[in-house]
């Protein structure tokens, strides 16, 4: 079994990002992670207020019991936008089966927020990973 | 007591004296030919120019080849005279072959210094052109003295982490490159030649090949300061640069954007924040890459090659925005991850425990990604 955890998706999202003369204050896609935090809520997972990961974007810290996951989200711009989530929970033996059931649950979060468009879902490296994305994030 | 090398060498002048002078001689007898026949020539009439002329054309002719072939049989015979004097002293031989690779070491430092004056031509054009702000647009997509030092730069990194991968492979092409230059400058790592004149010409090569060896370590001895200024010509800042930034496509917003210093951003974390270290070491220097006096375009690229979870990012808010893929960027596998993306108080500070340290929090994120 292999696991998809990066997203590619076009964005439905306002762009909320705060700029200055000189660079941005305020890097945008905090919408996002929210409407990610909302969602993962609803399922019963315990998850950080969105933390500014300034030209990365937006993380989250996210909980099932002990165990801790990970997502950040990345704006590029409205047409290329990246989900990138990990499996924090230990390190030389991580779970693995709760990893799988978080990517699913994300995926019905994704697949029932219409400003999530066009996702991809990518192994581990993204688009430089060495096999295609696919619809959804597990493949046998 | 026989004949001593100062004589040998006298009497071969001498006889090389008396071959020229006969040559001068027959020399002299074909001008003063020419000059009868130039002087017959204005009283003879037309017709009998041509009868003269194919008559002395022959004649010329005979003498040629009979002053050829004398000339020929001549030469050869003291070739043989000395060959054999040579062939026949032990004594005689070893110096010979000695003098002929000691002709070859100046010949071979003659061909260092053209070598290096040839390089200094090309590196100073090469200067020039990095130099040249316009260089990017004059030269074909790819090859400009920039793209050059850049290609440069990734194919010695690459070379370092495949050899770092594969140690067997640098220790294969260390030893091959020992095998072949013991082969170019030490005459008993090669068979004799199995003449005499193809050993004189054997020794001749690897005298050339020591006199370059010879020149180069020489001026690499006393060009070292400017080995290392040279080296310098890459780490360059390119803050204020905006045609680097141009000439990847950007429009001059962006262009100016990005070759704006990098000063307010969090730089890249070698140790990812998603660990949750404690504050004081992953916002510290041994933690944080944010290089000084670099461009926020080049910032961005080096974060982008050496941090698998960074893919772009916006310029100005509302509008298109940068992706390393559409740039034509690429990450760096594991090791040009740990290399250039520590900073270098960690790299000093904990050296090769860092590395394995780092290797170990990366492991994870390479899967997938091409080295």
């Amino acid at each position: 079994m292999r696991l998809r955890p990066e997203l590619q998706f076009r964005s439905g999202f306002p762009d909320d990002s705060v700029e200055d003369e000189t660079d941005f204050v305020v890097w945008p896609g905090r919408n996002i992670a929210e409407a990610l935090k909302a969602g993962l809520e609803q399922k019963g997972y315990r998850v950080s207020e969105p933390i500014h990961a300034h030209e990365h974007g937006w993380e989250l810290d996210i909980w099932r019991g002990r165990k801790r996951l990970w997502a950040q989200v990345s704006v590029i711009d409205s047409e290329e936008n990246y989900l990138i989530t990990q499996n924090m929970t230990a390190f030389l033996w991580p779970d693995r089966r709760l990893f799988r059931e978080f990517l699913l649950d994300l995926q019905e979060i994704v697949q029932a927020e219409p400003r999530f468009r066009d996702v991809k879902w990518f192994e581990k490296g993204g688009i430089y990973a060495k096999s295609p994305p696919a619809d959804g994030p597990v493949a046998d | 007591m026989g004949e001593g090398l100062g004589q040998f060498w006298e009497r071969q002048r001498r006889e090389a004296e008396s071959v020229a002078r006969r040559v001068s001689a027959a020399a002299q007898g074909a001008q003063r030919s020419a000059t009868r026949v130039v002087q017959s020539v204005a009283r003879q009439p037309p017709e009998d120019l041509w009868q003269q002329g194919e008559q002395l054309l022959g004649r010329v002719q005979k003498q040629a080849k009979a002053a050829a072939a004398n000339v020929n049989r001549e030469v050869a015979r003291q070739v043989a005279v000395t060959r054999n004097r040579i062939e026949q002293s032990p004594q005689l031989r070893s110096v010979a072959t000695d003098m002929t690779r000691a002709a070859g070491n100046v010949a071979g430092v003659v061909r260092g210094g053209l070598h290096a004056a040839q390089g200094l031509a090309d590196g100073a054009i090469f200067l020039t052109r990095y130099a040249n702000p316009l260089d990017p647009y004059l030269s074909p997509p790819g090859q400009s003295a920039r793209d050059a030092v850049e290609q440069a730069g990734v194919a010695t990194a690459r070379y370092m982490i495949d050899g770092a991968m594969h140690p067997q492979k640098v220790v294969d092409d260390v030893t091959s490159f020992a095998r072949q230059l013991r082969a170019d400058v030490d005459p008993r790592a090669t068979p004799a030649a199995p003449t005499f004149e193809g050993e004189l010409q054997r020794q001749f090569d690897i005298g050339q090949n020591q006199g370059e060896l010879a020149f180069d370590l020489g001026s690499l001895a006393i060009g070292g300061p400017l080995a290392k200024m040279v080296k310098g010509v890459s780490r360059v800042s390119n803050v204020g640069n905006v045609e680097r930034y141009l000439a990847m496509g950007l429009s001059p917003r962006e262009a100016a954007r990005f070759a704006e210093p990098y000063l307010k951003g969090m730089g890249h974390h070698f140790f990812p924040r998603k660990l949750n270290l404690p504050e004081s070491f992953s916002e510290s220097v041994f933690n944080v890459l944010k290089p000084a006096d670099i461009s926020r375009g080049d910032f961005y690229r080096l974060h982008f090659e050496v941090d698998p979870s960074y893919y772009g990012g916006p310029i100005f808010r509302g509008q298109k925005g940068w992706s390393g893929e559409a740039l034509g960027w690429k990450k760096r596998g594991r090791l040009g991850r740990l290399w250039y993306g520590s900073p270098a108080p960690l790299k000093a500070r904990v050296g090769g425990l860092g590395v394995a340290g780092g290797n170990l929090m990366y492991s994870p994120e390479d899967e997938g990604i091409d080295p």
